[in-house]
């Protein structure tokens, strides 16, 4: 009976032991408010290094165009205002900066600088069209799974590959192309082509309105009119 | 008697299975170390920039997924190595991190097994450092809070019980209401990084949306307006860094051009 309630006893000391510490421990705790903490936060971030970012996320398509997008609009922007600015202050100062003064200081430049130029504009200017065109689709609420993000990505930059590398060369050249494209896409009517070109030269009168007096799509369209309906669908296409 | 039988009877299936275990010894598995750079800052030596520390880690020794080595790590290696965990199967949200480069949760994300090359791990990009792998997300919880997540409604239900909804109508919360507001998407937006203050990111755009499009919420007028400037939402360009790397597979991005088009026709 005696060690039952000296048990008792002790447990009892142990407990009001622990309630004891509890309570020390509870009152040990700052009351704050709001403002207080938002200002040991300020404290805090003082010393806080912010995390890397953009050096250290993964390339992916997604940000990339969207980065280009950006770079590329900036770019073109700045050349169009900074072309018309620089005309009009031309005009209104008396500059002597005008057209002909580009066309000029164009023509003397050589081949591979040209070519450079006109792929530093023509590259940047289909991709900021085509991502334009694919930022309309989202706008719509179209195309926006992981899916779509990355089919629209992928078909803009073949867009601006095809498109820009088309507008490197110069247009008469573009015909030329296309239509010995067509030759060799009809080899069959090749033989054709030639035995009408003769007969309309004949018609014509000699070999002078073939050389330069006839517009070039005109003549094509007066060839292939009597050669077969693919080929002339293909040339209007040219025309 | 019968007590002393079924003892003896133990003790020899103690002994079988003892010697089962003999039996079959386990080979080797040769050691298959991966190299894993962790970031590591502390708040203890704040003049300290912040490096990138090494850890070989033995494959055949740990589990699959990131979050194992990093356990496995603090565990043997590194005490002082801090990051947050806590439930190892993506529903928590806690262990969000950038591995690899791209934000996602330590314990989804695979271990990368080519042992040539090195794993990087870093906290939640453009985010203040608590400590290692540990940002800081008050502003992120606040600005979640801004959008007041919770149902508002003018009226009660009619049975004082329930407010209904269809299933046509209940469908268009899937998809939405699985964000765990881990913050990865928020913290893989560009514009997030650079407008933190204002814009509100990915994250917390898709909650106030899966509230404006609730068909038991009353209070879209409201938080339209909330919506109606500048910063809030269009900050947003559709970069969709944010639907990339979702760790739940969601949508943030088409909730985003949701939102911008509800404003739009309104």
């Amino acid at each position: 009976m005696f060690s039952l309630t000296r048990r008792a006893a002790v447990n009892s000391t142990h407990l009001s032991l622990v309630t004891r510490s509890i309570l020390s421990r509870s009152l040990a705790t700052v009351k704050t408010t709001v403002e207080a903490e938002d200002n040991i936060l300020k404290e805090q971030r003082k010393n806080r290094p912010t995390s890397p970012h953009l050096t250290i996320y993964q390339p992916q398509l997604t940000w990339y165009l969207s980065s280009v997008h950006r770079v590329s609009g900036v770019m073109l922007a700045g050349i169009f205002y900074g072309i018309t600015c620089a005309y009009g202050f031309s005009s209104i100062l008396d500059l002597g900066f005008n057209s002909d003064v580009v066309v000029n200081y164009w023509n003397e430049l050589s081949n591979t600088v040209q070519y450079g130029i006109k792929g530093a504009l023509a590259f940047p200017f289909f991709f900021h069209l085509g991502n334009g065109i694919r930022h309309l689709i989202w706008d719509a609420g179209k195309e926006l799974t992981l899916k779509g993000v990355y089919r629209t990505g992928y078909a803009v930059l073949a867009f601006s590959a095809i498109a820009g590398s088309d507008s490197e060369t110069d247009l008469s050249n573009f015909k030329e192309r296309l239509l010995k494209g067509c030759r060799i896409s009809s080899s069959s009517t090749v033989s054709r082509i030639l035995a009408v070109e003769a007969e309309a030269e004949e018609d014509e009168g000699g070999g002078e309105m073939s050389s330069n007096n006839a517009p070039w799509s005109s003549r094509i369209e007066v060839r292939f009119g009597r050669s077969d309906s693919r080929a002339s669908s293909v040339t209007a296409a040219a025309a | 008697m019968n007590f002393l039988r079924s003892s003896s009877a133990l003790r020899l299936n103690t002994a079988s299975i003892i010697k089962r275990g003999l039996a079959s010894a386990p080979e080797a598995k040769p050691v298959n170390n991966k190299t894993f750079k962790i970031y590591r800052w502390s708040p203890d030596h704040p003049n300290e920039k912040p490096t990138l520390q090494e850890y070989k880690v033995d494959l055949n020794q740990c589990g699959p997924m990131v979050l194992d080595a990093l356990i496995k790590i603090k565990n043997e290696q590194d005490p002082t190595l801090t990051f947050r965990r806590s439930c190892r199967e993506g529903i928590c949200g806690s262990c969000a991190m950038n591995i690899g480069g791209r934000n996602t949760l330590a314990c989804l994300c695979r271990i990368d097994t080519n042992v040539s090359s090195e794993t990087k791990i870093y906290p939640l990009p453009h985010m203040f450092v608590v400590k290692d792998l540990v940002p800081d997300l008050t502003h992120f919880y606040k600005q979640y809070k801004s959008i007041q997540p919770y149902l508002q409604r003018d009226t009660v239900p009619e049975d004082g019980k329930e407010n209904l909804q269809s299933i046509a109508d209940r469908k268009k919360l899937d998809g939405l209401y699985e964000c765990i507001l881990c913050a990865c998407c928020s913290t893989s937006c560009p514009s997030y990084w650079w407008n933190q203050q204002e814009y509100l990111g990915p994250a917390v755009l898709m909650q106030a949306y899966r509230w404006l499009i609730d068909s038991r919420d009353q209070a879209s007028g409201i938080r339209k307006e909330m919506l109606e400037n500048s910063m809030s939402m269009y900050r947003c360009h559709t970069i969709l860094n944010c639907t990339k790397t979702c760790p739940k597979g969601l949508n943030p991005g088409r909730a985003i051009a949701e939102i911008k088009k509800q404003l739009a026709f309104q």
